[in-house]
């Protein structure tokens, strides 16, 4: 006997972890669509906007403005990625892009446990609008705040992909990169776009799981380094609404089959298995390699 | 007498030479990408343990179970790769890396969390090896799987490899069976880290699910692409190299790992190919040094 | 030019192999100082290098002074092994101790065991550590033993009648939760439902509805303090109502920090106790918190513990491994420990000692309950 009170929770639970995945595996996937490489070090740009963002509430003691501070920060990290690294190896193999990726992130992970310790640090923060709590349905201000961001954020790149000039320009760029720049768009320009875009994107996500879960600490993105791809390859690589879907899919999956079956595998594992089995019956992934941005 | 510090290191320096040779096989010859040796290497290993702790066999028999308990998971995987290309295949390798470790660490009969101990060392006759005696086997492995792996790239398997990591619609056109060399070398390929997986089983004497982690698959692949790809000198140098230096850079031991992160990025925005890859700047240096050369050459300046 | 660049590198190869000193004494420590677990070894490490400091401050170790010759094993038996054998021989050193967890510190100890070089270790409480090698002593409680002891103390201070098990699926989580499943029907208490979750989870909220559900009075849940936190905090926000226990791995000030005002009330069995009015523990705390600017923890406390044990040993033992194993075990009632005396050490060189609770009270540790109960503390 169920309770709905139950069902619920884990409802909201679920939505919540998808938003996150959401958030994080957007702007991997974007920058995959485009430059198709895999961007391990997407995980430490991450970490990096929720140690931005806890930098910047302890120092000013002001919420709001560690989004901004995390963005920009990640925006310039990104744009350095890609100027120095990236664009030299963009043509070169795909294992060759990511090993160095991880080597990026591994550095990166080592320089932030060296800049702020080993310890986790508390991001602690009571917001000024409150939950929702009305009968058995409760939601946690931090999760409002994590669904909320997500559903905005989701409708900004929606808006930029399909309104803007910079949207139209990854399409084409995607589609076929040499034929765009055969007819005089900028390619790499766009490129740094796309990956400045992403990397603003992964600093905001981080700032929003710090919130969540109370805490930043140097470890935080080892998880990401791949659970990403799991997010990836069942929303199609490269496919932004693919991502999301399978982001939301895999946040509630995860949450429901852990709660009536218990971990019988690490909560990973479980979506791997659900990768590898998507992975067979369609080995292009839920949404096809339509390159879509 | 040799001390056993630099034994022990030399020890680990081929166990990660064959790990390293295993996704050389796969990645540099037959160009599919694996981000899972280390689940391999887990198989190998624990296939070791249980043959010798749960089945109380002798641990020679080992070799044999581990090589061909990896080399069946390696076939199954082998047949999911068919459907999979590039990145998606390291992506699906990656997730069997983590259901691998999964199982081995909720498995009742493998240990859980807590591994398999107690592993006896190799012994011939009752009597355990010395440590130099099963750094020799050690070294004897490698050599023998070096020679296995020159043997095959040397053959039609190697020129089917090569044609399949380069051109694999033109060679299926042409004939040559897909299939056939893929799944091959992906059987190679786990049972070379099975092998590897035994060895480290039967030296480090207990064995956890978190020491085959995906972390490890990922060192795996930098130890082979740091030498370079596509040779045989290329993935065993990377492992010597990358066995060796953390313990030289233990002088900096806080540092290590940014060292080490840092290296591998700039070492491969440089030397794409590996530091002894083809066409690197070392490989092609050494190769023209005038020791090298097989016919003599009239004017040329000595170094 | 190029015999220059040689020459340097051959003797930067020299480098390790170089052992220096004369008069001092030096004592091997491994811990993990970089990886996942990076933290706890860091407070391992301070707490060892606290004990350093005060026993030379003392006059050191019959008129010579420590030196603390550390190294990272990043929590992994490869490197716990390899730096086993570098402090074995190219550092010389006379006694080791270990600031690691089990599995480093399981794969260790046989080489030190073989090398006949004393070993003491602090957090790996694995069973098998010590198990037929003379030269390795265990300071720490087995974790069984904090199940054990935390049955006793849920039935008796917190009135429990039944219990949820929330399990971490390592090797210490399940250990210490194999010894209060034990323990609970002797003193009354009955199991509703186990969980397992894996290490580093972070969202344990949808356990946590099927616990509410569940209703107990008490929820013993393993973990370390990061898992603690979350938990402790997704527990309030659901609404569980159960009491919460913990053991030695949510031990940290930082516990407090990462799940504020939800980890008051919670009540964790470990070794150190704050309130304590031992000189040892109480000196320990005061000059960890000047010298580090943060409270000492559990982890620290036991690195701490190891070394000073280890001075011991080699204060009556000299250089002579079986003399030094021998002062160590013989030890009876050893009040300079931090964590708590060490009343003595079992036949399988186990240290047997109180075991303490400590309960949540305005986001500090404050004393709770102590056992010294024979049946219970020992394995």
């Amino acid at each position: 006997m169920e309770s709905v009170e139950k069902i619920l929770e884990n409802w909201v639970t679920g939505i919540t972890l998808g938003s996150i995945y959401a958030l994080i595996s957007i702007g991997m996937t974007m920058v995959y669509g485009l430059i198709k490489i895999l961007h391990v070090a997407h995980a430490s740009v991450y970490v990096l906007g929720a140690f931005l963002g806890f930098a910047t509430y302890s120092l000013t003691g002001n919420i709001w403005l560690a989004f901004p501070a995390a963005m920009a920060g990640c925006a310039l990290a990104g744009y350095l990625i890609y100027s120095y690294i990236y664009q030299r190896v963009q043509d070169a193999r795909a294992d060759i892009t990511f090993i160095i990726s991880l080597g990026l992130f591994m550095a990166m992970g080592d320089a932030f446990r060296l800049i702020a310790g080993p310890y986790s640090l508390s991001f602690r923060h009571t917001f000024f609008f409150p939950g929702i709590q009305s009968g058995i349905l409760k939601i946690t201000p931090e999760q409002l705040l994590v669904i909320g961001s997500s559903v905005f954020l989701m409708g900004a790149i929606w808006w930029v992909v399909n309104k803007t000039r910079t949207g139209l320009a990854w399409k084409a760029s995607a589609q076929d990169r040499e034929v765009a720049m055969g007819l005089g768009l900028k390619v790499n320009y766009y490129f740094g776009l796309n990956f400045i875009f992403g990397s603003a994107l992964a600093g905001i996500a981080g700032v929003l799981v710090g919130i969540y879960y109370v805490q930043v600490n140097p470890n935080m993105g080892f998880l990401w380094s791949y659970k990403v791809f799991v997010v990836m390859v069942l929303g199609g690589l490269g496919n932004v609404l693919g991502t999301v879907i399978a982001s939301y899919f895999l946040g509630v999956a995860e949450t429901f089959i852990i709660s009536y079956f218990g971990y019988f595998l690490p909560r990973d594992s479980i979506a791997f298995i659900l990768m590898i089995i998507v992975l067979i019956f369609m080995p292009s992934g839920v949404m096809g390699r339509r390159q879509r941005i | 007498m040799i001390p056993m510090y630099y034994m022990t290191v030399m020890t680990f320096a081929c166990i990660n030479i064959l790990l390293s040779l295993s996704v050389g096989v796969l990645t540099g010859y037959a160009g599919q990408i694996s981000l899972g040796q280390a689940a391999f290497m887990g198989i190998g290993a624990y296939t070791a343990a249980f043959v010798t702790t749960k089945m109380g066999l002798s641990c020679w028999l080992g070799i044999p179970c581990s090589v061909f308990a990896t080399a069946i998971v390696g076939f199954g995987l082998g047949l999911i790769s068919l459907r999979l290309k590039d990145d998606f295949l390291a992506i699906a390798t990656m997730g069997f890396n983590f259901v691998v470790v999964g199982i081995l660490l909720y498995a009742p009969m493998f240990g859980r969390a807590l591994g398999m101990g107690n592993i006896p060392m190799l012994s011939l006759f009752g009597n355990p090896l010395s440590r130099e005696a099963y750094l020799g086997f050690c070294v004897g492995s490698v050599v023998a799987v070096i020679l296995v792996v020159w043997w095959l790239q040397r053959s039609w398997v190697g020129l089917a490899w090569r044609a399949i990591r380069e051109v694999q619609e033109v060679a299926d056109v042409m004939g040559v069976n897909i299939t056939k060399y893929k799944i091959f070398a992906f059987v190679v390929s786990t049972a070379i880290a099975g092998l590897s997986g035994y060895l480290y089983a039967h030296f480090v004497l207990f064995i956890t699910p978190y020491d085959f982690v995906f972390t490890n698959s990922t060192f795996a692949v930098t130890l082979a692409v740091l030498g370079g790809m596509g040779t045989i000198r290329g993935p065993v140098l990377g492992a010597i190299i990358l066995t060796v230096v953390p313990e030289y850079l233990r002088f900096i031991q806080d540092y290590r790992m940014l060292t080490y992160g840092l290296l591998l990025v700039v070492i491969l925005l440089f030397q794409p190919e590996g530091l002894i890859g083809n066409k690197s700047f070392l490989w092609t240096h050494l190769t023209r040094l005038r020791i090298f050369r097989r016919k003599p050459v009239s004017v040329e300046a000595t170094q | 030019m190029r015999g220059i660049v040689i020459s340097l590198c051959a003797i930067l190869l020299l480098v390790p192999v170089f052992a220096f000193g004369a008069d001092e004494i030096k004592v091997g420590y491994h811990v993990p100082l970089t990886g996942w677990a990076a933290a706890d070894g860091q407070s391992s490490l301070r707490g060892a290098q606290l004990a350093v400091k005060f026993i030379n401050a003392a006059g050191g170790v019959n008129g010579k002074k420590i030196n603390l010759i550390y190294y990272d094993d990043r929590c992994e038996a490869k490197d716990a092994i390899t730096v086993a054998r570098k402090l074995i021989e190219s550092d010389k050193v006379v006694g080791v101790v270990s600031g690691s967890y089990s599995t480093p510190t399981r794969a260790a100890a046989p080489i030190f065991n073989q090398s006949k070089v004393p070993y003491i270790s602090t957090i790996g409480t694995h069973p098998e550590i010590p198990i037929d090698r003379k030269y390795v002593v265990q300071v720490a409680v087995m974790s069984e033993i904090h199940g054990k002891a935390g049955a006793k103390m849920a039935q008796e201070k917190l009135k429990a009648k039944t219990a949820c098990l929330l399990i971490m699926d390592n090797d210490f989580g399940m250990a210490v939760t194999d010894g209060f499943r034990k323990m609970a029907p002797t003193f009354g208490i009955k199991i509703l439902k186990e969980y397992k979750y894996p290490l580093g989870e972070k969202d344990f909220r949808s356990l946590l509805s099927n616990i509410k559900q569940d209703n107990p009075d008490v929820l013993w849940a393993s973990g370390y303090y990061e898992e603690a936190a979350q938990i402790c905090r997704q527990a309030k926000e659901l609404g569980v109502k159960a009491t919460i226990i913990g053991q030695e791995g949510y031990d940290s000030p930082k516990l407090f920090e990462l799940g504020g005002d939800a980890v008051n009330g919670v009540v964790i069995t470990t070794s150190l106790d704050r309130d304590s009015t031992r000189a040892a523990t109480k000196k320990f705390l005061a000059e960890y918190l000047k010298d580090y600017k943060i409270a000492g923890d559990q982890v620290a406390a036991q690195g701490f513990d190891g070394v000073i044990t280890m001075a011991t040993g080699l204060r009556k033992g000299g250089n002579d491994p079986d003399k030094i194993v021998a002062a160590i075990t013989e030890l009876k009632n050893f009040e300079d420990a931090a964590t708590g005396p060490i009343m003595y050490f079992a036949e399988n060189r186990v240290a047997i000692r109180p075991i303490v609770a400590q309960m949540v009270k305005n986001l500090a540790f404050r004393s709770f309950f102590i056992t010294n109960d024979k049946a219970l503390i020992t394995p």
